[in-house]
């Protein structure tokens, strides 16, 4: 059975990663991991929820060569995390008090580190948070993992010889910080800064705190409240943008207020990265080398040289060559919003759900990625108030999914043939605005 | 309902324009309770959204490594004596 190493083909000298304003090289890295995974318990499964991104590291390799399985969940709040231990039961919860406690005591470790790990090993669970129901796994195994930072490694020039920093704002839980922030470091030997910096002060500080060549890694959300904060940038070698297509506009306005360049990447936790693009200067994607589209009656297929069985594509793609596709769009009923997709007519089966609610729709007023991304909703309910229905969609949906606005109606904007088209639902939202502005002014 | 201070009211409205709550008023917000989580229910994407309004309107920028930070954002009334404290010209 083939196997892959892990840390022992990095240079010695070059840190991986920034922990507390120290420098950790693959050989610090190896004892923390070994002192780690001395300490864990003996499952089969362990929910990784550290928010530190060297800690989220140290367990997670720690993990992999005690041959137990890393779960991480879309999100932290109890109940998705109940709904995970409810269905692999052998499981602890690793966070970073646990894993600094595990760090803190000096025994002697009598376990030895692997120079290879088998690449059929299933070292993750990926979650993807649906609107509503079971979170969705996706397993990963290490050879893939490998397989794929090495593919995007060659196509966007990481590697420890440009002595990259990376600074990323993503959650190392989500398949996108995953893969950027704990992957690239291990296999590709890029420097990864432990932070995770969220306004825009925040960015600009942890940025320029990083002798460059740094690297930010971030969404269109954190880009769209940095190009309005009006700030002076450092110097920054380039940017990763991912979760969601970013507009050219948006792109070049970013280039020119961090003086910098940016790439966007593609994909799903599925497959992780599929295509990256130079958005200022390309808006088709470039998919990774070795990676095929194709099209299928229910949509467009991706086959990558390690997948098992082909992906179904969320999105719809058009094909322009072997290596080029446009991104068109979502399928209609999917909404992807701080990178969580979820389902429109989902959304409305829970609201349903409530006792009082006569009818309901949500949708997504603006496609535009330079725009807020909120959802909005027509709710026909008139024995209830805005803030009961409210209350009840916090407490049954993802809150990237919470409509803003929420309005109450009398009857919903169906058209002769009985369907909601989502020109009526957005002219109605604008009605209601500017009726509203004239109310506040008056 | 609590009687909001003209600043209060001023930021109350920032809340609600900058994060589309068409259908909460000013006056419906209480000036001591939560904002995020239970209260209003605001989350991180609002957090942003509201970090970039502030910015815009008052000039200084919010910080997530403010040993305080919990507490400015824990209610309506902290949130407006940051910004009272904080505010450019």
């Amino acid at each position: 059975m083939k196997s892959l190493p892990i840390l022992n083909n990095l240079k010695k000298d070059a840190p991986i990663f920034i922990y507390k304003g120290n420098a950790i090289t693959p050989d610090i890295f190896k004892q923390d991991i070994l002192l780690a995974a001395e300490n864990l318990r003996q499952h089969h499964y362990a929910i990784n929820l550290c928010e530190d991104r060297y800690l989220f590291a140290v367990a997670f390799v720690a993990t992999i060569i005690q041959k137990h399985v890393c779960l991480l969940p879309a999100h932290h709040a109890e109940n998705e995390i109940k709904k995970i231990e409810h269905e692999y039961t052998d499981t602890q919860r690793l966070d970073d008090k646990s894993i600094e406690e595990f760090l803190s005591k000096k025994v002697n470790t009598t376990l030895s580190f692997p120079a290879e790990i088998n690449a059929e090993q299933s070292v993750a669970i990926v979650f993807t948070s649906g609107s509503s129901g079971k979170p969705k796994a996706n397993t990963k195994t290490w050879g893939a993992l490998v397989d794929s930072a090495q593919r995007v490694a060659a196509q966007l020039n990481l590697n420890h010889e440009a002595q990259h920093t990376f600074i990323a704002t993503v959650p190392p839980q989500h398949m996108y910080g995953f893969e950027t922030t704990i992957i690239y470091p291990i296999v590709n030997g890029v420097c990864v800064h432990s932070a995770k910096p969220f306004f825009p002060e925040d960015i600009r500080q942890a940025l320029s705190q990083v002798e460059t060549p740094v690297v930010l890694v971030t969404t269109p959300i954190h880009l769209r409240a940095c190009s309005k904060a009006q700030l002076t940038w450092p110097e920054v070698d380039f940017v990763l943008s991912a979760t969601a297509p970013l507009s050219q506009q948006l792109a070049r306005d970013i280039e020119q207020q961090l003086q910098t360049r940016l790439q966007e990447i593609y994909g799903c936790s599925e497959a992780g990265v599929i295509s990256t693009r130079f958005t200022t200067q390309n808006i088709e994607w470039r998919l990774l080398p070795g990676y095929k589209l194709f099209d299928k009656l229910t949509g467009v297929c991706l086959s990558t040289p390690l997948s098992e069985h082909e992906i179904l594509l969320p999105d719809q793609i058009e094909q322009l060559d072997p290596q080029h596709f446009h991104l068109l769009g979502r399928q209609s009923d999917l909404v992807k919003i701080a990178g969580k997709r979820g389902s429109l007519n989902d959304l409305k089966i829970k609201l349903s759900s409530l006792n009082g609610i006569e009818d309901a729709v949500f949708f997504m007023p603006s496609d535009s990625p330079d725009e807020k991304t909120r959802l909005a909703a027509f709710v026909i309910a008139p024995g209830l108030t805005s803030r009961e229905i409210n209350e009840f969609l916090s407490q049954h949906i993802d809150h990237a999914f919470m409509p803003r606005p929420l309005i109450k109606l009398d009857k919903l904007p169906y058209n002769e043939t009985g369907k909601l088209p989502h020109k009526n639902l957005v002219s109605l939202l604008e009605q209601y605005r500017s009726n509203k502005h004239l109310k506040d002014s008056a | 309902m609590s009687e909001l201070s003209p600043l209060e009211l001023e930021v109350a409205n920032l809340i609600i324009d900058s994060l589309a709550l068409e259908d909460v008023t000013a006056t419906d917000i209480e000036p001591e309770a939560a904002l995020f989580n239970e209260g209003l229910g605001l989350d991180s994407i609002d957090a942003l959204e509201l970090a970039m309004a502030i910015s815009q309107k008052y000039g200084f920028q919010l910080k997530s490594d403010d040993s305080n930070n919990a507490m400015i954002f824990s209610s309506l009334r902290n949130l407006t004596n940051h910004i009272e404290a904080n505010r450019q010209g």
